[in-house]
């Protein structure tokens, strides 16, 4: 691996979260091509080295998908008895009693095909920024700047990613062992792996204990991190009921009940406390610690300008994000919005100089 | 595993510290909220909102999970349950990754429901979380959907290590008829919660906020059965076979451990 410095696994995960939400005010299909390629020009460009950076591709296939799926199920299912442009009819097919109200086929219109393209687009396109996120953070530094409340489950996650290719080699093994033997069956190679799987877990925990793996937790303020982590997941739920419940989530209406933003904010204030207080509980020192410094900021920030540069334009004139179809026409390129595409695609130059940090042990 | 009682019969599932019960109820209410969005959405509610929600929600239950399992893993779990936990996770992410390119042949959901049944409910709950999170790093599948399927597979494994106490081919029964009702849930759920976004708007099998809840169940039944019945049957027909054929090895296997690991009586916390 080279030690060229990198862009902090989070920082990522962070801008492609913005620009999903900057993704999720639109359905205009121009901005949602240039969207995407930003975000993939950034993840072609940035991308590290390890296997995830790889994976871009799947998720360009299952956005495909769902595209195709949601289509398929609007020329088959939809409902476009009233339409101008008929594209082409389908055999209309009445189904029995019990599914009341559902035809199948039918004519299928230009408009209402149109309208649902945009919006399958809109969800592949959300599908993208993750697959750029997972392309560019890698999961393994991820893992390890976790807050030390999830240091343990972090641990049992490396265990199960370190350990899934070895128990693909291991059952290799025994059922080569067994063909020489003349008998295969699923259960003769499934059990003696799992046994060995299950051994092996336990000498690892031998090893793990006598390093002295977990040894520093405390039982001294316990009670207030529950307390915290209780109250805050509590906010959570509630905060999410009132948001869904109260109309549109970035209150383009005035719909949205007042105390909904509030709520989840509370919500999370006392979920990141109630972690903090969970995780002074435990003394582990890190090893070489990922910094974050400008260049992280730079790339939150890029994400950021994108949706703001999306809440300006949908405040100003909201027609733009969310073309009609009816009558059909080439959708409109919202100009206010460019400099925010360009935002998202800036990561592509913001290169942190330097070499990795030294290796040095901080705690936590 | 540091039990409050300390070493007990290895058939007993284990129970959990009353604070870490508070917190599995906790995320089951999220649970619920969450997979059932779509009943509480108000007549009207606009487009825009019908595909924000799973992914509003999707930000939230992460939180909720890290709470939930941090709460778990920091109450009941020493270094021996951690390092079981951590290979029943890679064990599991390895059959999912085995499953996924055939239609519903999908073997994870049985190891989940045995090790949920051996170790118990707070064990199974951080496992089925593990286990998702692990497949999806593992084969690229992180996405809005992860947390979901990471608190439904929880959840689910969580049931398993509630049932009632039974020994013998009953257990076998029990589990197998656990595994199969288990499995058409956890399909039920999930594709419950990303309905709207799966069908899109305005179609004869789409989500209809203005319609009653009656109406809107009737539909999703309906587009359930014609687009993943497959998937759904093949998963709980797949868990309930191999509970049958391997379940009882793999009882004795993971019930064996669960002896070895509680060999020395962990110190009071």
């Amino acid at each position: 691996m080279s030690r060229q410095r990198r862009i902090h696994p989070w920082a990522w995960w962070g801008w492609a979260l913005l620009v999903a939400a900057a993704t999720s005010l639109t359905t205009n299909p121009l901005l949602l091509i240039l969207l995407a390629t930003a975000v993939t020009m950034v993840a072609v460009v940035r991308r590290g080295d390890s296997i995830w950076a790889r994976g871009l591709w799947a998720y360009y296939v299952f956005a495909g998908v769902i595209i195709a799926f949601r289509l398929f199920i609007h020329i088959i299912f939809g409902n476009t008895s009233s339409t101008a442009t008929v594209l082409f009819t389908l055999p209309r097919v009445e189904l029995p009693e019990w599914m009341v109200g559902i035809t199948l086929g039918g004519p299928v219109g230009a408009e209402q095909l149109l309208a649902a393209t945009y919006s399958a687009m809109q969800l592949a396109v959300l599908i993208i920024c993750v697959g750029a996120a997972n392309a560019l953070a890698n999961p393994r530094r991820a893992l390890r700047s976790v807050p030390s409340a999830l240091y343990e489950v972090s641990v049992v996650i490396v265990v199960g990613m370190t350990m899934a290719p070895q128990l693909v080699l291991s059952a290799v093994r025994v059922r080569r062992a067994r063909r020489l033997r003349g008998r295969t069956t699923t259960a003769s190679v499934i059990l003696p792996v799992l046994k060995d799987a299950i051994e092996r877990s336990l000498g690892l925990a031998a090893g793990m204990e006598s390093r002295g793996f977990g040894s520093t937790r405390r039982a001294t303020g316990r009670r207030w991190s529950t307390v915290l982590m209780v109250l805050g997941s509590a906010a959570l739920i509630l905060g999410g009921y009132l948001l869904l419940a109260s109309g549109d989530v970035f209150a383009t209406h005035t719909r949205l009940h007042p105390a909904a933003p509030w709520t989840i904010l509370a919500g999370v204030g006392c979920v990141v406390a109630g972690l903090w207080a969970s995780g002074r509980q435990l003394r582990v020192t890190r090893y070489r610690p990922d910094p974050w410094r400008l260049p992280e900021w730079a790339v939150l920030a890029c994400g950021l300008a994108a949706l703001l540069m999306m809440i300006v334009q949908l405040r100003t004139d909201p027609g733009l994000l969310r073309p009609v179809t009816s009558p059909l026409g080439w959708p409109p390129l919202p100009v206010l919005v460019l400099p925010g595409v360009l935002a998202a695609a800036a990561p592509m130059v913001i290169d942190p100089r330097g070499r990795m940090p030294r290796p040095v042990v901080v705690a936590r | 595993m540091r039990h409050p009682a300390g070493p007990v019969s290895d058939d007993a599932p284990r129970t959990l510290t009353p604070n870490s019960a508070v917190m599995v109820a906790i995320s089951m209410v999220a649970a619920l909220g969450a997979f059932a969005w779509p009943l509480v959405v108000p007549p009207g509610a606009d487009v825009q909102q019908q595909t924000l929600a799973p992914f509003v929600l999707a930000a939230i239950l992460p939180l909720i999970l890290a709470v939930t399992v941090s709460e778990v893993v920091n109450r009941t779990m020493d270094v021996k349950a951690l390092a079981l936990l951590g290979v029943l996770t890679a064990v599991g992410a390895v059959v999912r990754a085995l499953g996924a390119g055939t239609a519903g042949i999908q073997g994870m959901f049985f190891v989940l429901v045995i090790a949920g049944r051996v170790f118990g409910p707070g064990f199974g709950l951080v496992l089925g979380s593990t286990t998702l999170l692990t497949s999806a790093l593992l084969t690229a599948g992180v996405g809005a959907w992860l947390p979901y399927q990471m608190l439904a597979s929880g959840l689910f494994a969580a049931g398993a290590g509630m049932l009632p106490r039974l020994r013998g081919w009953a257990e076998i029964a029990m589990l197998a008829v656990f595994g199969f009702v288990g499995s058409f849930a956890f399909g039920w759920l999930m594709d419950f919660a990303f309905w709207p976004l799966a069908a899109g708007q305005g179609g004869e099998l789409s989500f209809d906020p203005d319609a009653s809840i009656r109406h809107n169940l009737h539909t999703f039944a309906l587009f359930n059965l014609a687009t993943s019945m497959s998937f759904n049957l093949g998963r709980a027909i797949t868990t309930t076979v191999l509970v049958v054929l391997v379940g009882r090895p793999l009882l004795v296997i993971l019930r064996r451990a669960a002896r070895k690991a509680w060999f020395v009586e962990p110190p009071a916390p």
